[in-house]
Order: C-alpha cells, then sequence, then structure tokens
C-alpha cells in the first residue's frame, strides 16, 4: 500500500523533465499528492507557505532538480538545512549533472539520494520503483507543528 | 730551506754572548786585548774560532774616547738602535711567514718566503750580529751568514721572473675586479631580465589558469546546457512514441527511433567532451604501485564480453606515478581494442617493462587493423574510422589517450596493418613531469621504431 498522504514535491525548471517525472510516476501508479516548483525560490515559498497558501506540512518528500534559475537546487537545500522548521526534509536529488561537486555538494546536505534523470532516456523510469518503495516502507518525519 | 735549522743558528748567536761571559773586558783589559791575544787559558782562546780564539777584538774597545776607554754613551746608542730596527725586523719577519704558512700550500707564493729570508738574513748580518761584535767578536761566524746571504741572494737573483706576479697582484686584482664588476653588472642585468620573465610568466600562468578554469567551468556549464534541450527532445519523441501507439505510420515511428538514436549520439559526444576536459585539467600526486596490479586493475574494471580474453602480461615493477590518468590510459586502449575488433571473439595482449626512467606499455588486439594512411587520422579528435551509427563511439578515446600521455611527457605510436592485428605501445615516463613545463625534445623517450613500421 502506498501512503498516499506523503506530498511529492518536484523542484524543477523543465518542463519536459516535469511531465517526464510526472508519466514515470504515472506508469508505476503512484498516485501520490504532487507540487510542483520552477525554482528554489517557488519552492521555498511552497515549503514555509506564503501569503495566499499555507506551508506544506510533513510528510512530504523533495525531488530536487539542481541546475535552476533564481535559486538552484544546492542553494534551496542550504535553505531548507538552515531552517530548522525544514531541516528534516527528505530530498531525493534527480538530476542531469553527474559532476562530482555537484554530488559532492548535494550530500554534504544530507540529501537522501542523488538520483540521475537520464543517460539514454529510461533511468528515470528504473528510479520510480526505489522511489515507490521508499514511500511505501520508510517512516516520515511527523510535522513539527 | 730547512727553516728549524736556521731558527736554532739564531737562537745560538743569540744565546751564546751569556754563556761567554768571559768576553767582556774591563776597559784596561780592552786595552790590552788590542794589542795582546787573549789569555791562553781563557775559553776563548782554547775554543772559539769564531773570534779567532780570542785574537779579534771587540767593537766596544774601536770606539774610544780620548781617555782610552770605550766611548760608552755612542755604544750604548748604536746598541739600542740596533735593537729596535732587530725587534721591528723579526716582527716583520714573523708576520711575513705567519701569513705564508696561513695560506693553503697550493696558494703559497715560495718566490715570497725566499725574499722573506733574505731579509731576515739582512737583519742578522747587518743589524743583530752588529749588536753581538761590540762585545763578541765574531766576525767569522758574521761570514758563514754572510755566505748564506750571498747564496740565497743570487738564487733568487737568477731568477727574478716569478716575483712579478706578486709584485703585479694588485693590479691583476684590480683588472679581476673590474672584470668581475662587469660581469656582476650582466649578471644583475641578467636577474632583472630573469625577474622580470618570471613576472611575465607568473602571470601568463596565471592567466592561463584562469582561463582552463574558465573553460572547465565552460564545459561544465555548456554539457548540461546542451544536454537538457537534448533530453527534452528524447523524451518528448519518447512520449510520442508511447502516447501514438499504433496511430502512428511505421515509417514515423522508424525516424522517430532513428531521432533518439542521433540524440543519443550527440550525449555520447557531450560526455566525451566533458571527460576530455576533465582529463585535461585534472593533477593528481603521484603514488607508488604496483605495473602489473594497475594493468589488472584496469582491466578488472572494464566490462569485457566474455568471448574476449585479455591476457596480463606485464612484469610485476614498482613505479611511482600519477595513478588516475595511467590507468584511464591503459583502460581506453583496452576499450578500444575490444570496441573496434571485428568479430565477436578476440584476443587481446598486454605486455609492460620498466626501462631507464620510464615504462613501457604495448596492447595489441588480433583485429581488423588499421590502414597505413590512418595511422595518424585515430588520434585526432572526434576521428574514428568506421561509421559512427554502427559504433558505440564518441570518437574521443585515442585523441584522449594521446593527449594524457603526452601531457606526461610519454609518446605514443601504433603498428598495425590490415588483417594483422594492432599494436599501440606507449611510453609513460615514471618521473611525473610538471604540466607547465615542456620537456626538450632531447629528453624524449624514443622507442626506437618509426611509425612506418609493421608487425610481422
Amino acid at each position: 500500500m502506498i501512503d498516499n498522504s506523503v506530498t511529492i514535491l518536484l523542484v524543477d525548471d523543465d518542463d519536459v523533465d516535469v511531465r517526464l517525472v510526472q508519466r514515470a510516476l504515472k506508469k508505476q501508479n503512484i498516485t501520490n499528492p504532487m507540487i510542483v516548483a520552477r525554482d528554489g525560490v517557488e519552492a521555498l515559498a511552497v515549503l514555509k507557505g506564503s501569503d495566499d497558501r499555507q506551508a506544506l506540512q510533513q510528510p512530504y518528500l523533495i525531488l530536487l532538480d539542481l541546475k535552476m534559475p533564481r535559486m538552484n537546487g544546492l542553494e534551496l537545500l542550504d535553505h531548507i538545512r538552515n531552517d530548522e522548521s525544514l531541516a528534516q526534509s527528505i530530498v531525493f536529488v534527480l538530476t542531469t549533472s553527474n559532476a562530482e561537486r555537484d554530488r559532492q555538494g548535494a550530500y554534504q546536505k544530507n540529501v537522501a539520494g542523488y538520483l540521475l534523470k537520464a543517460k539514454a532516456g529510461q533511468d528515470l523510469e528504473n528510479h520510480m520503483p526505489l522511489i515507490e518503495r521508499f514511500l511505501d516502507n520508510v517512516e516520515f518525519p511527523t510535522s513539527s507543528n | 730551506m730547512n727553516t728549524s735549522r736556521v731558527m736554532v743558528t739564531i737562537l745560538f748567536s743569540a744565546a751564546l754572548p751569556l754563556v761567554a761571559a768571559d768576553y767582556s773586558f774591563s776597559e784596561e783589559a780592552a786595552v790590552e786585548c788590542c794589542a795582546a791575544p787573549a789569555d791562553p787559558d781563557s775559553l776563548s782562546a782554547k775554543y772559539d774560532f769564531f773570534t779567532n780564539f780570542g785574537q779579534y777584538m771587540a767593537r766596544k774597545n774601536c770606539l774610544r774616547t780620548a781617555e782610552g776607554g770605550s766611548d760608552w754613551t755612542w755604544v750604548i746608542a748604536l746598541i739600542v738602535l740596533n735593537v729596535v730596527v732587530v725587534a721591528a725586523y723579526v716582527r716583520i719577519f714573523l708576520f711575513w711567514r705567519r701569513c705564508y704558512l696561513d695560506e693553503q700550500p697550493q696558494d703559497r707564493d715560495v718566490k715570497l718566503m725566499e725574499l722573506a729570508w733574505i731579509f731576515a738574513l739582512c737583519a742578522i748580518c747587518g743589524y743583530a750580529l752588529a749588536t753581538v761584535i761590540f762585545f763578541w767578536p765574531v766576525y767569522r761566524l758574521q761570514a758563514f751568514f754572510l755566505t748564506a746571504l750571498a747564496v740565497i741572494s743570487w738564487r733568487f737573483a737568477l731568477n727574478l721572473e716569478p716575483i712579478r706576479a706578486s709584485l703585479s697582484s694588485r693590479r691583476l686584482q684590480r683588472e679581476l675586479n673590474e672584470v668581475l664588476q662587469r660581469e656582476n653588472v650582466s649578471l644583475i642585468d641578467r636577474q632583472n631580465e630573469l625577474a622580470a620573465l618570471n613576472g611575465t610568466l607568473e602571470h601568463t600562468t596565471k592567466e592561463l589558469r584562469d582561463v582552463n578554469k574558465n573553460l572547465d567551468e565552460f564545459v561544465y556549464a555548456a554539457s548540461h546546457d546542451l544536454k537538457a534541450p537534448l533530453r527534452a527532445i528524447d523524451n518528448l519523441s519518447q512520449f510520442i512514441i508511447e502516447d501514438t501507439k499504433d496511430e502512428l505510420p511505421d515509417q514515423a515511428r522508424t525516424d522517430l527511433l532513428e531521432l533518439r538514436g542521433r540524440v543519443l549520439r550527440m550525449e555520447r559526444l557531450l560526455d566525451g567532451l566533458l571527460v576530455y576536459s576533465r582529463s585535461q585539467s585534472a593533477e593528481f600526486p603521484a603514488e607508488s604501485m604496483n605495473l602489473r596490479g594497475v594493468v589488472q586493475n584496469a582491466i578488472d574494471v572494464l566490462d569485457i564480453p566474455e568471448a574476449f580474453q585479455i591476457k596480463n602480461l606485464v612484469s610485476g615493477v614498482q613505479l611511482k606515478t600519477q595513478r588516475p590518468p595511467f590507468e584511464q590510459v591503459i583502460r581506453n586502449l583496452i576499450d578500444n581494442a575490444i570496441k573496434h575488433h571485428d568479430r565477436s571473439e578476440g584476443l587481446v595482449t598486454i605486455s609492460g617493462k620498466q626501462l631507464e626512467g620510464f615504462v613501457q606499455i604495448e596492447i595489441k588486439d588480433d583485429g581488423p587493423g588499421i590502414p597505413a594512411e590512418y595511422h595518424e587520422r585515430i588520434f585526432e579528435m572526434f576521428a574514428t574510422i568506421r561509421r559512427r551509427d554502427v559504433l558505440d563511439s564518441n570518437g574521443m578515446g585515442l585523441s584522449m589517450v594521446k593527449r594524457t600521455i603526452e601531457k606526461q611527457g610519454g609518446e605514443i605510436e601504433v603498428e598495425s596493418e590490415v588483417g594483422q592485428g594492432t599494436l599501440f605501445r606507449f611510453n609513460w615516463p615514471t618521473q611525473p613531469v610538471a604540466n607547465s613545463v615542456p620537456i626538450p625534445l632531447g629528453l624524449k623517450v624514443r622507442t626506437g621504431l618509426t611509425s612506418d613500421q609493421t608487425v610481422n
């Protein structure tokens, strides 16, 4: 059984990538609610809440792209880890970058996993069972407030 | 000249007046002495050869007053003056000799020391004995000294040329100084020039480093930015194929698959570019390792098809070098041999040995071989001599291998003939070479084989 209450926050600026993730999740029958943010600034607004919107409540899982305008993935991770109310967020990096510095930078900020979007288009779908099992089996942090 | 003997002689003559106390005559006796020989029982009459057994007269008796006694005022004045002069001479001589002995034996000027001895003998004959003779008329002893002085002086006088060097030493020193000063000035000029050059070099190095860093950043960004739309194209074509299912005409489906194939190739090129740019900028510390072990390691990491056999015949010598690039070169060459093989099975043989200052590795396959006209081209970037879509290749492998080897100061060459397999041979310096310092051509390691030689 998939815990439907876990919200997936997808942070990615590329429409096609967003669709790709959505399709892959659908293929895997993962029907958890999903929120899409276009960059770090938007994601932070979702996580912290804004004037017209309540802050996102735990449990949630963040799928984070690294290369984004305004605030990139690693910068967003800095914000999350330095913010007491967000520090326990579970974050998977989902990126095209296989650069050493990105991998190291992400793991230094305690991401749950570093997933490569694609080499030949198929990899992303291969990651979905992992995400599914994760949602299924891992106990998420409870909402702090 | 035996210096110690001369010194003893001098000391002896100085001490004699003390033991021969009976030479100090009274005034009366002195006057008598002029008229009559010494008492036949006295010591001098018996033994003193120097004074003709007491027959000679002491000089104090020669300086007479009107009363017939010695003119003591002048005798004492002469004696004091003599002693003063001799004391000065002794001081000069001793200093002279000490300076002479202070020099290293090969630096000592014998001629100058001979002059010192002449000077010393002059002092003895002229002033020391003159004093002694006031009381002890050793004229015969003076004759001996004069003989010695004459011999030494003439020996010196007959060979004067060597003393010129000593006399011109001031001039030589001045000239030397001038030359040195000139040299110094030009040396300082050189130094300044060098410092300026160094500054330029430092500046250029820094610029180069900046450019490299920028290039690195650029390649990193470009590869990502270029790959992003590429992946979008790939994904979108995949969406179309999935979403249209059977509605899509076969030709359109084939075209879309073809499109995805091209995207894949482009992606590989970009990946290769990225790896290539990294291989050019990375620096690693040199570490000690076993040659056979490194090669085995490289083989183990590779995904080698089962039908292929890899023979590691490398000798187990120790070497010290940067490990990652070395392993990468070996991996790439083995990978290359398998990738470009014309059959599904084959044999790759790796042999290697330690030579003076470098290791030589040979990687030989039994593949199709490379026609001679392509031997140069295979090392060019993006060059592959087979159709690209046939092969899982980005054409970057061998150019990267060559660049990596040359960066280390080594060389690579190929021996191949169609149908005879291919042999890649490279030299890898075991002392790492800093990449900013080009190896002078004369030091370059050569294998002694030219590229047109082929395997039989």
